[in-house]
């Protein structure tokens, strides 16, 4: 079932377009991350889902029904870890909690068991009664999850929640977002971090200059990466590299680099996906006949890994991005 | 009810935000104590540094010399001291000792009791006649002191007239026309019998208290001789009220320094995805500064009563919407001021700016009578001027305007209105 359906959504700013006919659907109960490079249009996309900006067009369906910046029935329920601190820093933590928890209606004692589960869950117990402007960093973002999650949401938002934070606080927040997916929260996870989301993601979403670019499980989305086979080897490079081109399953070989003064490595982009779990000993073989027959020794053939940075780069390029 | 947590929490911050607190509370409480100290006000301490410091030289010694001393040490501004020679007068100029010099001279007397009231006014021209060289009296000053020798000039001719014109009136038929033209007692019958006016004289050894008028003029100026110990003291009445406003709008940096942090802090987006209207964010954020600005304004009229001694009027009451009334206005331009500005520089640039401006228009600064006629008419174009007008009326009147009042507060609503509009306004506005 969908908890929240983004139908394609536009949203521009003085001409430039930020969020182009972008659609997705975030299902109950499931972590979705939602991986853009830069300026790729995630903040704005879930600002629109947070009701601070109004899509120039399209909808958004919550609940199968239509809401919109203004909605109630989202507000309440939606829960928001933004990338940048949102704490008063002349605040304790208690006080913090106690001001956000009091705004969505909490009140007496299920508003004093909610801090004490916030604090809890962010392990900052102990500090309560600390100025956040005392806290380190990784307390700092602690704080900043804790306040999101305090009302019970059904719908957790984190953009980027992990950012500048010490190993052992972010281990400790993804461990926070898997409890909280057991518990039944749905999260929408954006982060840079790709091993973050591919740690905690059930499904990904992956946008581009404000459009889909692709979504699906990890295993969906992986297996559709062709296998790229590592060659390195001694001899000749130029005329190996023709003759590797040719091979029927071969879709393209990188210009070999010079690693050492004999040593050459190259490349090989196959035809042949993750998902289509075929068997590469037949190509490995006629590659290294090749490179035989070209007076050239292997000397190692390894493959890449199939993983999310890789699809991620494969998918939006490696262009930097402002 | 969302306003109410950000409020609480808003007044919260307020209340450990130091510097907010000391701009707010004790930089318009040092501002009047430093102004206070200047004229030598504060606690009811006087200093003899007076504006004008007068040496009186006394050659005559008679009963009306005495008097006109008397009369000029009453008057509130002025440092009348009684030196004993011409010499020593005019020494004490040359060493700045004394501003001006006051000479009686030895035939004062004699001039004074031949003196009847054709001599005093020109009756046809409708002006007055007499000088100080004709009842002997000199007025001296420092070279270049030309303006100080005018007004003194001015001020000694009307002691002396205090001084004699009862007994010249009595002298005169004419004596109850001069009287009310001199006291401006126009109730009183031209044509009145006085014969019992005399006997009052004769009971009374001071002739200044020969009729019921003078009586009070004469109790009053006793009463202004040590009225930097009493409430009502003038200077405080425009004193605290000026600074009180001027320090009310000093609240505009501050919220608008409030909203961005709270845009810095990230926190302004947190409480626009909450649960809560617009509505209880605008109240939210601008309700603690008009509570910090009613207990502003409540603090510095207590710190004038009890230091300075000023009088909060006769109708006290009338303050309460004053300083309501001028809180909410400047509590509007803060929010209109917040939504507009978006940078500390900003605030510091655009908002100090306007605020300083704001009251150096609408005479925060000086008396608004000071104010040439032209800026008094376009300071009503400031919230700080009505509330000011209000003020002064409620402050210094014995039987304030309640009407005048009434409107200055109308005006000040209306400001506070539109500004609160523009700034809901454009806060909507820039949710997108």
């Amino acid at each position: 079932m969908n908890l929240l359906e983004v139908d394609r959504i536009r949203k521009s700013f003085n001409g430039h377009v930020a969020v182009n006919d972008l659609s997705f659907e975030i299902r109950a109960g499931e972590v979705l991350g939602l991986l853009g490079p830069n300026g790729a249009g995630k903040t704005t996309t879930m600002s629109i889902i947070a009701g601070l900006l109004t899509p120039d067009d399209g909808q958004l369906r919550y609940r199968d029904e239509a809401i919109t910046r203004t909605s109630k029935s989202l507000q309440s329920e939606l829960g928001v870890v933004p990338q940048d601190l949102a704490i008063y820093p002349d605040l304790t933590a208690h006080e913090n909690l106690t001001f956000f928890g009091r705004l969505y209606g909490l009140r007496g004692q299920q508003l004093d068991q909610r801090i004490k589960f916030a604090l809890d869950r962010s392990g900052l117990t102990a500090n309560a009664a600390r100025l956040a402007k005392t806290f380190s960093g990784g307390m700092k973002r602690r704080l900043n999850f804790a306040c999101g999650l305090l009302h019970e949401p059904k719908l957790l938002m984190l953009d980027e929640p992990t950012v500048g934070v010490d190993p052992q606080s972010r281990a400790y927040l993804l461990d926070c977002v898997r409890q909280l997916r057991d518990d039944g929260v749905t999260v929408l996870y954006a982060s840079h971090y790709m091993e973050e989301v591919e740690d905690i993601s059930d499904r990904v979403v992956i946008i581009d200059h404000g459009q889909l670019v692709t979504s699906g499980t990890q295993e969906e989305l992986l297996g559709k990466l062709p296998i790229d086979i590592r060659l390195r080897f001694t001899g000749d490079a130029l005329p190996l590299t023709a003759s590797l081109s040719a091979i029927e399953g071969v879709a393209a070989v990188e210009p070999p680099t010079q690693n050492a003064t004999t040593d050459f490595m190259t490349v090989i982009r196959t035809k042949v996906t993750a998902s289509e779990n075929a068997d590469l000993s037949g190509l490995l073989g006629e590659i290294v006949n090749v490179a035989t027959k070209r007076n050239c020794s292997v000397l190692s053939v390894t493959t890449n890994d199939s993983n999310l940075e890789r699809l991620f780069l494969e998918l939006t390029g490696r262009r930097l991005r402002d | 009810m969302g306003f109410l947590e950000i409020t609480r929490k808003d007044l919260t911050l307020l209340v450990r935000d130091r510097r907010a607190l000391v701009v707010l509370l004790l930089l318009p409480m040092a501002f009047i104590c430093i102004l206070g100290l200047s004229t030598g006000r504060l606690l009811g301490w006087r200093n003899d540094n007076q504006l004008l410091k007068l040496g009186v030289v006394d050659n005559c010694g008679s009963r009306h010399s005495g008097l006109i001393i008397e009369r000029m040490q009453a008057i509130d501004g002025i440092n009348t001291v009684r030196v004993a020679s011409l010499a020593q007068v005019e020494e004490q100029l040359s060493d700045r000792d004394l501003t001006a010099a006051v000479v009686i001279g030895e035939r004062f007397e004699s001039k004074v009791e031949i003196l009847s009231p054709r001599d005093i006014f020109d009756v046809s021209e409708a002006r007055m006649k007499i000088t100080l060289d004709d009842v002997d009296i000199r007025v001296l000053s420092r070279p270049a002191g030309a303006m100080v020798q005018s007004i003194v000039d001015q001020l000694v001719l009307f002691c002396t007239l205090q001084a004699v014109l009862p007994d010249s009136a009595r002298r005169s038929e004419v004596k109850s026309k001069v009287a009310d033209l001199l006291l401006g007692n126009s109730s009183t019958e031209p044509d009145e019998p006085d014969s019992d006016e005399g006997s009052d004289t004769e009971s009374n050894p001071n002739p200044a208290v020969a009729t019921g008028k003078l009586d009070k003029t004469a109790e009053n100026d006793t009463n202004n001789k040590d009225d930097s110990t009493e409430p009502g003291n003038p200077v405080y009445q425009t004193l605290v009220p000026a600074y009180t406003v001027m320090f009310a709008f000093f609240l505009v940096p501050i919220m608008g320094r409030s909203f961005i942090a709270e845009r810095e802090l990230g926190t302004l987006r947190r409480l626009r995805i909450a649960p809560i209207s617009a509505v209880d964010l605008v109240l939210g954020k601008t309700i603690p500064f008009l509570v910090i600005s009613l207990a502003q304004s409540a603090a510095l009229f207590l710190f004038g009563r009890l230091l300075f001694g000023m009088s909060w009027g006769s109708q006290p009451w009338l303050l309460f919407p004053i300083v309501a009334c001028t809180s909410l206005s400047a509590t509007g331009m803060g929010l209109l001021i917040a939504t507009l500005v978006r940078t500390d520089s900003q605030v510091s640039a655009y908002a100090n700016f306007l605020v300083i401006t704001l009251a150096g228009i609408s005479g925060c600064f000086m008396p608004r009578d000071w104010l040439p006629e032209v800026m008094q008419t376009v300071s009503l174009g400031t919230p700080h001027a009505w509330s000011l007008i209000a003020y002064h009326e409620a402050l210094t009147s014995q039987a304030p305007d309640v009407a005048e009042i009434a409107q200055a507060c109308g005006v000040l609503s209306l400001f506070a209105v539109t500004l609160a509009a523009f700034g809901c306004w454009k806060m909507q506005y820039s949710r997108d």
